[in-house]
This record gives C-alpha cells, sequence and structure tokens, in this order.
C-alpha cells in the first residue's frame, strides 16, 4: 500500500501480521528486517512522511516538519532540561547528529551480568552491528568535511595527550553543512528514512504517516491491535504481533494509557536521559563551526568517569535560542559567533526519573539531577574549559546564571567554588532511555531478553526504552542493533507468539 | 479583537527583542513564521504562551508601576522590561521570557536575510 497518510485512507479496519508503532532507529529497523524476510507488516507513525529528496533546508522548517511539538519539548525537574526529539517517518534519526558508535562491551557485560540478559555477548551482537553498519554506511568522518573549530577542538586534546577519536557517522558524500538537525538537505545523512524505510517501502510494506496510536486494544495477555487517529479519521488496525517503538517517552505512555500494568513497577521508571552542557570558546581566529560536519571528533578520554566530550556544530538560528544575550547584545555576539567553538559534555548519568501520563494520556517527563552526576557535569566543563583554553580561546562562555564565562585557566577552579546550583545550570539533551527496562527477571524488569513485554504473549518493545542503564555513547546504533536482534527472534518463533 | 490584541502585543514584543533594530521591516515576517511554528505546538503550550503575552501586557504594573501596557511603550522600556524578566530568578517571569526569547531569536536568525549574511546562501 506503500504511504498511506489521513487524507488519503480509504478502511477504516485494516489487519497485518505484524504492526510496528514508531519509525525511528528502532521501529524503522525492525521493520527493514521483518519485511526482509516476507513478513506482513505495516508500520504507524505519528509524524509526517517527508521524502528524502524533500527534507528542509533551514532549521525553522525542519522544526516545523521533523521534530515533536515544533522542537518544543521539556523535561521537568532541577534544573529543568531542554529535550528534542524527531516526529516523522524515520525519527530521530532524520534529525540527529548520524554519531554511531557499538554498544560499549563493558555495558553489554554489566547488562548480562546485573539483568541476566540472555545472548548479548560482544561476540552474538557483532553481526547486528556489522550488517547495520552496511547498511546505514557507517564511516568515518571524512578530513576534507572537519570544520577549523573540529581541528581546533581535536589538535587541543591531542596536545592535552587525551584520547580523541574520529567520528563514525552514517552518512554517504558529506558535504559538511553541518545542517544534521535539519535532516540533511545535501541527502547525505543515512538515517533510517534514507535507508530501511526505503527499503520497506521497496518491498511493499505499509506505513500509516500522520496517525498517533491512541491505545492498545488488549484481550487477555494478548493485543489484538490499536485505535490510532489521524486528520480526524480514526483507523483500527489488527495485527497477530504488535512491535512498539515509539521511543522512551511515548511507548511507556501508550502502554499506560491502554491500561497495562508491568508486574515489576518498572513501566516508566528508570527514565536517564544523558544530560548535556555546553561551552562556547572565543577566539581571535574566524572558525565558521558551521561550515564542515556538524561534529568530527569525541574525546574519549573521560569514559571510565561517565563524561564526553565534543564538538556541537549547529546552525546560527540554534546558538541565538540557547545564549544568554538578548536584543541588541545578541546582535553584537552574533557578529562575532564565526570566532566561537561550541563544544558540549555528556554525563553517563546515574540517577533516573519518570514518565508520566497527564491530560488523558500525553507523556511527561520529570527528571532531577543529583548530587553526584551535577558535580561531573562541573568536572565536564572544567575538562571543557582547559581544551578550550589549550586550543587559544581568550574566554571560556558556561552555561552557568551565576557564573557567565571565564577569561583564563586561573579562573577554572571558580567552576568548583563558587557555589552554583543546579537550578542555575542550562541543560538540554537528545537521548533519553530506560522507561521500559530489559531484564532476565520480570520482577527487575519490564521486557524480557528478547523485548517481550512481560504479562504478554505478543507485545514487544523495540527502542531505547529497553535499555538497563545509560550507555555513555550516542545510543542510536545500540538502539538499531538490539531491534535487529528482536526482529529475528520473532521472525523464528512467530508460528508460538 | 482577540487576534488584533495578541498580534500588537507579539510584535511589540519581536520588536523589543530584535537583535538589528535597525531592520524593523523584518518583524512582520518574523511574527508570520512564529505564528506558523506556534500551530504544531501543542494546545496547551498554546494557551500557556497565550496567557504568558497577556501577562507581559500587563507587566509593567508590577514592574514599573506604569498604567502603560507592554505594546503601548517605546522601544527602550519593552527591551527594559523583558531584560528585568530574565535577569529574575529561576521562576515563572524568567521561564516566560526565556521561552519568548527563545522563539523570536530562532525566528530571526531563520529569515533569509540572516542565513544570507552568515553565508548560508545554498540553502535559500
Amino acid at each position: 500500500m506503500g504511504v498511506v497518510k489521513p487524507e488519503t485512507l480509504n478502511d477504516r479496519e485494516v489487519y497485518f501480521d505484524f504492526l510496528i508503532i514508531g519509525s525511528g532507529a528502532g521501529g524503522g529497523t525492525c521493520g527493514g528486517f521483518l519485511i526482509e524476510n516476507g513478513a506482513n507488516v505495516a508500520i504507524v507513525e505519528e509524524g509526517d512522511y517527508v521524502p528524502p529528496h524533500k527534507l528542509p533546508t533551514t532549521v525553522g522548517e525542519a522544526f516545523l516538519k521533523l521534530y515533536r511539538n515544533g522542537g518544543a519539548h521539556f523535561i521537568f525537574g532541577v534544573p529543568g532540561i531542554a529535550f528534542a526529539e524527531g516526529r516523522c517517518v524515520g525519527g530521530s534519526t532524520v534529525i540527529n547528529g548520524g554519531m554511531c558508535w557499538r554498544t560499549p562491551e563493558k555495558t553489554l557485560e554489566k547488562w548480562r551480568l546485573e539483568e541476566g540478559i540472555e545472548k548479548i555477548e560482544p561476540s552474538f551482537m557483532e553481526g547486528y552491528f556489522e550488517r547495520i553498519e552496511k547498511r546505514i554506511n557507517v564511516e568515518e568522518q571524512p578530513p576534507h568535511t572537519w570544520s577549523r573549530a573540529g581541528i581546533v577542538f581535536k589538535n587541543a586534546a591531542e596536545s592535552l595527550g587525551w584520547k580523541v577519536v574520529t567520528d563514525r557517522r552514517n552518512q554517504k558524500g558529506c558535504k559538511g553543512l553541518s545542517m544534521c538537525m535539519a535532516g540533511c538537505p545535501a541527502g547525505a545523512k543515512q538515517s533510517v528514512l534514507h535507508t530501511y524505510i526505503q527499503d520497506f517501502l521497496r518491498r511493499d510494506g505499509t506505513i500509516f504517516a500522520g496517525f498517533r496510536a491512541e491505545r492498545i486494544i488488549f484481550k487477555g495477555n494478548r493485543a489484538v491491535g490499536i485505535y490510532c487517529k489521524g486528520g480526524g479519521k480514526e483507523l483500527l488496525i489488527r495485527a497477530k504481533i504488535l512491535i512498539l517503538a515509539c521511543g522512551a517517552d511515548e511507548t511507556p505512555s501508550l502502554l499506560m494509557r491502554s491500561g497495562f500494568k508491568s508486574g515489576s513497577g518498572m513501566l516508566g521508571k528508570n527514565l536517564y536521559v544523558h544530560p548535556n552542557v555546553k561551552a562556547i570558546g572565543v577566539f581571535d581566529e574566524e572558525l565558521y563551526q558551521w561550515r564542515g560536519a556538524h561534529q568530527s571528533h569525541q574525546v574519549h578520554e573521560f569514559r571510565d568517569e561517565g563524561i564526553l566530550l565534543a564538538t556541537g556544530g549547529v546552525p546560527p538560528s540554534m546558538i541565538a535560542m540557547s545564549v544568554e544575550e538578548t536584543g541588541r547584545n545578541l546582535g553584537r555576539f552574533m557578529e562575532n559567533i564565526k570566532n566561537m567553538l561550541f563544544a558540549g559534555a555528556l554525563i553517563e548519568d546515574t540517577g533516573t526519573g519518570v514518565v508520566k501520563n497527564i491530560f488523558g494520556g500525553k507523556p511527561v517527563l520529570i527528571y532531577n539531577l543529583n548530587d553526584y552526576d551535577f558535580y561531573r557535569t562541573k568536572r565536564a566543563l572544567s575538562l571543557l574549559s582547559i581544551l578550550l583554553f589549550e586550543g587559544g580561546a581568550k574566554e571560556v562562555i558556561l552555561p552557568f546564571r551565576t557564573l557567565k564565562s571565564i577569561k583564563s585557566p586561573s579562573q577554572i577552579p571558580l567552576i568548583f567554588e563558587k557555589g552554583i546550583k543546579k537550578m542555575d545550570t542550562e541543560m538540554m539533551t537528545v537521548h533519553i532511555m530506560g522507561t521500559a527496562k530489559m531484564s532476565g527477571d520480570p520482577k527487575r524488569g519490564v521486557v524480557d531478553s528478547w523485548g517481550r513485554v512481560y504479562g504478554t504473549e505478543n507485545v514487544f518493545i523495540c527502542d531505547a526504552s529497553i535499555f538497563p542503564s545509560p550507555i555513555g555513547l550516542n545510543p542510536m546504533l545500540s538502539i538499531m542493533a538490539f531491534s535487529a536482534r528482536t526482529a529475528e527472534y520473532i521472525i523464528e518463533n512467530k508460528n508460538r507468539l | 479583537m482577540l487576534y488584533k490584541m495578541t498580534k500588537r502585543i507579539f510584535l511589540a514584543l519581536i520588536n523589543a527583542l530584535n537583535p538589528y533594530p535597525e531592520r524593523d521591516d523584518l518583524e512582520e515576517e518574523v511574527y508570520n513564521f512564529i505564528v506558523t511554528l506556534l500551530s504544531l505546538y501543542p494546545f496547551i503550550v498554546r494557551i500557556a504562551l497565550f496567557v504568558g503575552l497577556l501577562f507581559l501586557e500587563i507587566y509593567p504594573l508590577f514592574s514599573l508601576k506604569s498604567f502603560k501596557p507592554f505594546s503601548f511603550m517605546k522601544h527602550e522600556k519593552r527591551v527594559k522590561i523583558i531584560e528585568d524578566m530574565l535577569c529574575k530568578k529561576p521562576g515563572v517571569r524568567r521561564n516566560l521570557a526565556r521561552a519568548f526569547k527563545a522563539l523570536v531569536q530562532m525566528a530571526f536568525y531563520e529569515h533569509p536575510w540572516y542565513m544570507k549574511k552568515a553565508g548560508y546562501s545554498w540553502a535559500l
């Protein structure tokens, strides 16, 4: 049937063997693997289908077409955390930076030992990683696409003797436009939209785009279908097997508003967010960070501490949204952005939050940063400051309301000494996970080792909500590998499910 | 009438946050862009922004003890009010000002005039 939008919908009730809700890293990949095996599959996606050749050319247009809530999403707590995720066919893979890292071996080992998850040894997962990396064309970011800012970042890290790695990204012929978060107008990013979704459509799969799954219909322990709405129309989709891939906010929300209760009590809990903070180095040299790849290098020196450092080239509009200056002062500030290097730190968090439903089933995310993670946030910012000063910055702008900038390395200790509060810290994230935790023990998790929801016979989850803990790296490839693993399990066991 | 009033307050807000006051001719286009963007926001967010705009309109009464609404004030006074809200301790006023600021400033720096100026001519 191809892509069915509300305006082209003729049926009120349809049937498929497999129904996937969500079309991002989890759902899109799962759909690609299932249909490759000849399955009769449909995908339901709340957002629109934007063909790869019609992706936006500006961030504003991207917010309109590709992001949930037009880009304005928020995690409540102390501090409040700005959050962005995709809402389109292809999900967040269309708007992310495209960094592709395999799940760290120590994380897989931790999940195996602590949660009793079977068949996640690195040797077992390797095959999935290899197949996916080949399909989405994961390769090291080529040097000709590195921005001058990226090179300064890399050189400074090397000069400090820190371990710096070139990003592995899913791209083919990257033009270095720094517009990954608008979906890549050059068409170089090999998102799920460009790869598995196109495979899915070529093999005659059906995508219901613009339909929100309102409720799962359960009959005993079996799900028999879903009710969805879109463009004022209602649709009932019946299916033999249901796969949820709506993300770590919407997946638990859908289960909760369908009246499902997890025996472990963990549904919607265990929310990890990979808190991000930024630091901006002001240089004499003109860097034009947005003339080059969004990100070309990461510092992995402090990964054992749960700290990842990287550059983050974003278009001027996104910079303008996030800095303290306003009005004419912002105009002056923006005149100098060509001399600025935007860097950021990702914290592998230890505290957890929750997802709750309000107003008839809309998910709300609540997360309070704990003291240890806040300490590591300050440590990450001090490391970024060291790096930026090493690279030649004459000033480092910090994300604190009470310490806006420092002008020399001797002022770095102020980050710890100034009594900065969590509430005064500006944070954001693009990774949420853990709200339908995978575990070999039904008392500890929401899904079993293969992603099947405990207490159901035929409902699976294929997104970041199954991760028992944060992974400290960009999670796209991990989500895709676990989805492929679940898809193969479903195919192998379809007659028993 | 409600539409006209909302538009008037929004345009006053855009004027106060304009990073390039000499280019006030861009403000109407920025307003149109924001209205399109807002149509995608959840209903509750749109209601909150609407209430926020009304609050902004009467805010001078509390901050400057002035009976003149925000949208009828001079540019300098409007700027002062927004800066005052942004400097408050974390809370409703500051968050509201930050939300307005993010929305308006993003819209300004998405404008083709700036994109071209910043060397983004490929995108136009």
